[in-house]
């Protein structure tokens, strides 16, 4: 026995062999450890008192909440040399309680009824936005007429947070357009509460815009998804 | 003295009321954020929403209903076009809250005789009147309540699964997949909340792990198509290696039976096993060298020996 052993231990494809078979049972065990996992893991238990049950019903609705913190905002006297920022800035929050898909913020303008922009009745006259050629998005520059806003979240709130949609996620003079039709300013994918968008409204205007009282009116707007 | 006191301390609690008191203009919360109702021509629904009011001051809130549909999976609310719902709900023209105050508003839901089958939808919209600021830009603000209805008759719950796959169509994976994307067209004429669930098994058909399809009850429009990611964060992932059987079941409406699609992938823990293979190679040739060694010990004892 001591012989055989001695003369198997001497050959070099037994070792091969040890070594392959070490591999497929790693393999083998791979494959069905999850099925033993399930077979080895104790069931959960649950411990339960014995005393009188008294049976409490409540329902949860989902709400949802939206806020603005200014009811109007002033470019004051424009002039073709500036590009001017509204004051004071809006913040927009919303709050999807228990609205398990989240929710959106919108926003639309009246423009002149047809395109989004500043308007004015007499003359009749639009600022159309963001600009002439009415593009998604566009870089304001004094003396070109524009109008837009941008929009940022801030830290504020708790839960999922808000995504803020491209055309609206901009800084410097680049602003997005605003259409008489609801556009997705920023979105939740889940519950949230008091979250935040901070929204800047930007206009520039020509030596040749017609001198008028310009105005618009922007409605925010949130629901769930 | 104890007057000057007094007036300053009212001064101040004053000026600290002024600072701190929030300034939403508008703040307005609705409830439920969705509601769904399947009926028949000529029923009467009754029920109650939630109107609270968030802002400081006494506000008077209106209803405005518009349609709406989806586009690429954005919702599209549609002011100009006409709504069924509009006539359908009665509700009260106005309502006045002091600030904080909430309040359960009744309404009804009258479904004409002649009602068309299929889905209706509208958003009943919650704001104050447009507000006459001094500024250029006037903002409103509004909060919405979401209605779909669906009256019965005629109609056709046809949709499909376009396509089923784990997130970033891949085959082979270093370790469990996490999360799976459906791409689900809806093309009846009423709402669809397709829903159901995700089963993943080995090749010996033991079920390793399960996701719910669209637990958050995404709801599918007439006519619209999108991806539903279904995603599960493990606490502890499932050790996988080899291939494994993902087996979506859907179902919606009012059909019972579910649509199944299935894929496979391979998982190969390329970490795990790198380290598995490495610890192999080390006792491979460590057997191996010490085996030689011991070969050439006990043959030397032999010979020592005599045998």
């Amino acid at each position: 026995m001591k012989k055989i052993i001695l003369r198997l231990l001497e050959r070099e494809d037994t070792l091969t062999t040890i070594g392959l078979t070490a591999v497929v049972l790693f393999v083998m065990t791979s494959w069905f450890w999850p099925s033993l996992e399930i077979l080895i893991t104790p069931p959960e238990q649950v411990s339960a008192a014995t005393t009188s049950a008294v049976t409490v019903t409540a329902s949860v609705e989902a709400t949802i909440s939206c806020s603005t913190d200014q009811s109007s905002s002033a470019f004051g006297a424009l002039t073709s040399s500036v590009i001017a920022t509204s004051t004071p800035n809006a913040s927009s929050t919303i709050s999807c309680a228990n609205a398990a898909s989240g929710c959106s913020l919108y926003v639309k303008d009246a423009g002149n009824a047809v395109n989004g922009g500043l308007a004015t009745t007499s003359p009749a006259y639009l600022i159309r936005s963001p600009n002439a050629a009415g593009d998604a998005t566009s870089t304001l520059v004094a003396g070109t007429e524009g109008y837009g806003i941008q929009a940022a979240t801030t830290t504020t709130g708790t839960g999922a947070v808000l995504g803020v949609v491209a055309r609206y996620l901009q800084t410097g003079n680049t602003v997005g357009r605003l259409d008489i039709t609801n556009q997705t300013i920023a979105s939740t994918t889940a519950t949230s509460s008091n979250r935040e968008v901070k929204i800047t409204h930007k206009a520039a205007i020509s030596s040749v815009t017609p001198a008028g009282s310009y105005s618009d009116t922007t409605t925010y707007e949130c629901s769930a998804n | 003295m104890r007057r000057l006191f007094f007036i300053l301390s009212f001064s101040f609690l004053t000026a600290a009321f002024i600072i701190i008191a929030p300034v939403s203009v508008l703040a307005v919360t609705v409830g439920p954020a969705k509601m769904e109702y399947r009926v028949d021509p000529g029923a009467v629904v009754e029920n109650t929403i939630i109107l609270i009011n968030d802002s400081g001051a006494k506000q008077t809130l209106w209803p405005a209903f518009e349609k709406f549909t989806e586009v690429n999976g954005e919702k599209k609310f549609r002011p100009a076009e006409p709504t069924e719902l509009a006539n359908w709900i009665k509700l009260p023209e106005s309502v006045t809250l002091e600030p904080a105050e909430q309040k359960r508003i009744p309404f009804t839901i009258e479904i004409p005789q002649k009602a068309p089958p299929g889905g209706h939808f509208a958003v009943i919209w919650w704001g104050t009147a447009p507000p006459q600021g001094p500024g250029q830009v006037s903002i409103v603000t509004r909060a919405g309540i979401l209605v779909y209805l669906q009256v019965s008759g005629q109609v056709n719950e046809s949709a499909e699964v376009l396509r089923f796959s784990a997130e970033g169509k891949r085959f082979f994976w270093g370790k469990m997949p996490e999360s799976f994307v459906v791409s689900f067209r809806n093309s009846g004429n009423t709402y669809q909340k397709p829903q159901g669930e995700i089963l993943i098994k080995n090749i010996f058909k033991g079920k390793i792990v399960d996701f719910g399809v669209n637990d958050v009850n995404v709801i599918f429009l007439p006519d619209t198509e999108a991806n539903l990611r279904i995603a599960k964060k493990f606490n502890k992932p499932p050790f996988a290696f080899g291939f494994y059987k993902a087996e979506l079941a859907l179902h919606w409406g009012e059909k019972p039976e579910s649509i199944k699609k299935s894929i496979w992938f391979f998982v190969f823990p390329w970490k795990q096993a790198l380290g598995g293979i490495i610890a192999l190679a080390i006792l491979f040739f460590g057997l191996k060298k010490g085996i030689r060694k011991y070969n050439q010990w006990i043959i030397k004892k032999a010979r020592e020996s005599g045998i």
